[in-house]
């Protein structure tokens, strides 16, 4: 069988299952259970076997392979499989070891790694502490402008001291240094990065190795033989594709073009479940805040007390019912249960209260009404249906809300030069909390849209991001939270439940707050 | 009828200059600044100036426009703002696929539509007449997205008789590649032969009611072989301007059903430059896609020629 018949799934043996399932033949499996293998993610059922072929579809297509870039989340889901990181995220959210076998702190401002020393680069290089001081240099030399740079900004220097042991030296404590080192910090070879273009043609040490690249159809990795871990991975190939239609995902699954898809369309979620025969999904993980973003850097929500009548006047519950059928949960707190980071904690328990909602307008002196704008990327429907929601439950306070979808040119341009009340957004990197109120709510940050400052927000949030200790960054934590609900200028009102979809037989692939597609464990029985 | 050939050719040109220059035209007229819209979330004044300086974009239009069209004379479409790739080589690897399922679809539309246009002209007022009627209203109120969803729940999902997507070149597998285009062709056929029908039937009608065929019949040739000998090859002028036409609105038509059937053609590839605002990739597309539409035109035009010698001397 070619590459090319494999990727959409059609081939006699197909046919013969698609009669064996008419027939009852095939066995339909159930839901797998949350756990572990030796301190690696997985979820799934029975005895790993080796072979088979993972036929994926995401949502949209990668364009670059580069790590350096870190460009587009449909890149990193499939070259997160073809490099390693020095550490990953497991699905409790702990860190295990991925190419450093173990770490230690050297007082506050250090961490010293030991590395494998059997891992190799698909070129045929051996790793060693040199490529790792060479991906970190790579990424902090200010000339070669790689976008993620700034996530490390208090990384002073990364040298091998050893042939399979690196020190960071930091300028000072960095609390989320190994959530940043488990989001998108791959390991690239100096020789392959000279040998061929990596935004073409990628070469890590990772459990598969890149084969080929037909543009807006299909890339193709097969297993890497020599990867350092033994006996993994399971598949044979994995093939990523990425048809730009929700329902055409489905079908592909139904069919057997694909065997693993990444989203359905949320409101056939309750009839696929009942086809347990045909399909079976991971569980759901909350691991995509949704909020609302308040102007703060214009009247009127430069005045709190607007702000707290805005989280005080939505109702949260009825959004997520209305508007995102059960698939996301309500929250007011960027990392809910079962995050290790979930604190429970919601200055607005008990709402909505319109009548403090009001109180707060009247305080303000927006008794009698109040026009506001709510700015959305037409792209993304859901948001705008969360504004017209909004609009209705923002009515009963006197406020006339103008939802204003616009196209993404537009959009991006009123967001940055900050002309709009309400926003409404979505992030995807809460392995660690920082990760989403830092660039979101510091002064500093080119991420802050809402344009909020506040000296006292600046502090809290260096003090959780500069801290070392993860027990003091814990105990300050909940205290941020309630912090930013009751004074900063975001309204989390929801987290989208990431929740995989597949074939019965695939086995051991489970969403990760870190929101790769690690296939290193999944397997087909 | 060379120089038939060479006068349409000649026409074309000033057609394609001004195809393009109100493509620009119209892309400059979309609200926003496409450098934001690619940059998103990161879009720094400083990488919105250096992106714009990159691409020209800071230029004036009209200038943006000439140095364009000048590189594009020379063969050179530019490169798209998301992966630096050159435009030209995005095109020539995507326009196989596209060509393939247009003309595999053409190929469809006449097979279906001009026996159904034979058969309910041939017959008028009798139930194949009605039948054909019902079964062309009924395609030609087919949206190509649905008929393509219920084709692949229908034919794929349900009987497993083919696939529901995906993409073989024909120099690897003849046969795959024909098979993984039967659904597609077949979705963007049936419309379009609808179409073909109706025009074919009214064809018919007009020819059936010349003075030509009543000699026929008083000859005493038999209603097949008037219909086949007679009637079809005076009715060829009007199938072939319609066919012709639906050549060109196939070509835009493919743009949904390369979507719904992930096919890696030009049509999906101008969808999500129009999605990313790709500028310099919209405009190729487009411009690509319209100077094939004009060729098919033009190819039409001198099969009138073939046709009817009469055509050539006008």
């Amino acid at each position: 069988m070619t590459d090319r018949e494999r990727t959409d799934g059609w081939s006699r043996s197909t046919r013969r299952q698609w009669l064996a399932r008419m027939g009852g033949l095939a066995a339909g499996a159930g839901l797998g259970t949350l756990g572990g293998v030796a301190g690696r993610p997985a979820w799934g059922q029975g005895q790993p076997k080796r072979g088979g072929i993972l036929k994926v579809a995401t949502v949209d297509k990668p364009v670059n392979m580069d790590p350096g870039y870190a460009q587009l989340y449909s890149s990193l889901q499939v070259y997160q499989n073809v490099y390693n990181k020095l550490v990953y995220v497991d699905e409790a959210g702990q860190f295990v070891p991925g190419l450093a076998k173990s770490w230690k702190a050297d007082g506050e401002k250090a961490w010293v790694f030991d590395l494998v020393d059997n891992a190799v680069f698909h070129n045929g290089e051996p790793f060693t502490a040199k490529d790792v001081a060479f991906t970190f240099n790579r990424l902090l030399d200010a000339k070669n402008k790689l976008p993620m740079r700034v996530f490390f900004s208090p990384v002073e220097g990364v040298e091998a001291i050893g042939p399979h042991q690196v020190r960071f030296s930091l300028s000072r404590p960095f609390g989320p240094l190994f959530a940043m080192l488990s989001q998108a910090t791959e390991i690239v070879n100096e020789k392959a990065l000279a040998e061929k273009d990596p935004k073409l043609f990628p070469i890590g040490t990772g459990p598969y190795k890149f084969v080929e690249w037909v543009k807006d159809d299909h890339i193709t990795l097969e297993r890497w033989d020599k990867y350092f871990r033994p006996g993994r991975p399971y598949l044979d190939r994995i093939i990523f594709q990425a048809p730009a239609d929700d329902t055409v995902r489905l079908t592909g699954l139904q069919t057997g073009r694909y065997n693993w898809i990444q989203t359905v369309p949320p409101q056939r979620i309750p009839e696929l479940e009942r086809l347990t025969r045909e399909m079976k999904s991971s569980p759901g993980r909350p691991y995509f805040p949704f909020y609302l973003m308040l102007n703060a850097s214009r009247p009127p929500f430069n005045d709190k007390r607007l702000r707290q009548a805005i989280a005080w006047a939505i109702d949260r519950s009825e959004i997520v019912k209305l508007v995102y059928f059960d698939t996301h949960v309500v929250t007011a707190e960027p990392t809910p249960e079962p995050s290790p980071w979930a604190t429970g904690v919601n200055a607005h328990k008990g709402g909505p209260d319109l009548a403090r909602a009001k109180q707060l307008l009247a305080d303000a002196g927006k008794g009698s009404g109040l026009s506001l704008t709510y700015l959305v990327k037409s792209q993304v429907p859901v948001l705008v249906k969360t504004g017209e929601i909004l609009r209705e439950q923002l009515k009963k306070v006197g406020i006339t809300l103008d939802v204003r979808p616009l196209e993404s040119g537009q959009y991006f341009e009123e967001l940055v030069g900050k002309k709009f009340d309400i926003a409404g957004g979505y992030w995807s990197v809460t392995v660690d909390p920082d990760m989403f109120y830092y660039p979101m709510q510091h002064s500093s940050s080119a991420w802050n849209f809402c344009g909020f400052k506040s000296e006292e927000a600046d502090k809290r949030l260096d003090a959780f991001r500069f801290t070392a200790s993860p027990a003091a960054r814990k105990k300050m934590y909940p205290e941020l939270v309630r912090w930013f609900q009751e004074e900063g200028s975001l309204v989390v009102f929801s987290n989208e439940l990431q929740r995989y979809w597949m074939k019965p037989n695939v086995q051991g692939s489970a969403p990760l707050s870190s929101l790769e597609l690690r296939f290193e464990d999944t397997w087909l029985a | 009828m060379i120089l038939y050939g060479v006068r349409r050719v000649a026409l074309a040109v000033p057609l394609l200059l001004g195809m393009s220059a109100l493509i620009f035209a119209l892309m400059r007229l979309v609200p926003g600044d496409p450098a934001v819209a690619v940059l998103g979330y990161k879009a720094t004044p400083e990488g919105i100036a250096a992106l714009r300086q990159a691409f020209h974009l800071d230029e004036p239009v009209p200038q943006q426009y000439l140095r364009w069209l000048g590189a594009a004379a020379r063969g050179d479409l530019g490169h798209d703002f998301r992966q630096n790739e050159p435009i030209g080589r995005m095109i020539l690897d995507r326009i196989p696929v596209t060509l393939e399922l247009t003309a595999l679809a053409t190929l469809c539309t006449a097979l279906l539509g001009v026996p159904l246009g034979l058969l309910a002209g041939g017959r008028r007022g009798g139930g194949a007449d009605r039948a054909a009627l019902a079964v062309g209203l009924v395609g030609v109120s087919l949206p190509d997205f649905w008929l393509g969803i219920m084709l692949i729940l229908g034919l794929s999902l349900g009987a497993g008789l083919l696939p529901s997507g995906g993409w073989v070149p024909f120099a690897e597998s003849p046969v795959d590649n024909l098979i993984h285009l039967a659904l597609p062709a077949l979705t963007l056929a049936v419309s379009r032969a609808a179409v073909l029908g109706r025009l074919t039937r009214a064809a018919v009608l007009d020819i059936m009611h010349r003075g030509f065929v009543q000699y026929a019949r008083a000859k005493g040739l038999g209603e097949r072989a008037i219909l086949f000998r007679h009637v079809l090859p005076n009715a060829a002028i009007p199938i072939v301007t319609v066919l012709g036409l639906q050549v060109g609105y196939m070509l835009g038509g493919a743009i949904v059903v390369e979507m719904i059937f992930t096919l890696p053609g030009l049509g999906r590839m101008t969808l999500d430059a129009v999605l990313e605002r790709n500028y310099p990739v919209i405009q190729s597309a487009v411009l690509v896609i319209g100077a094939m539409f004009m060729l098919v035109n033009l190819a039409t035009d001198v099969l009138y020629g073939a046709i009817d010698p009469r055509m050539r001397r006008r």
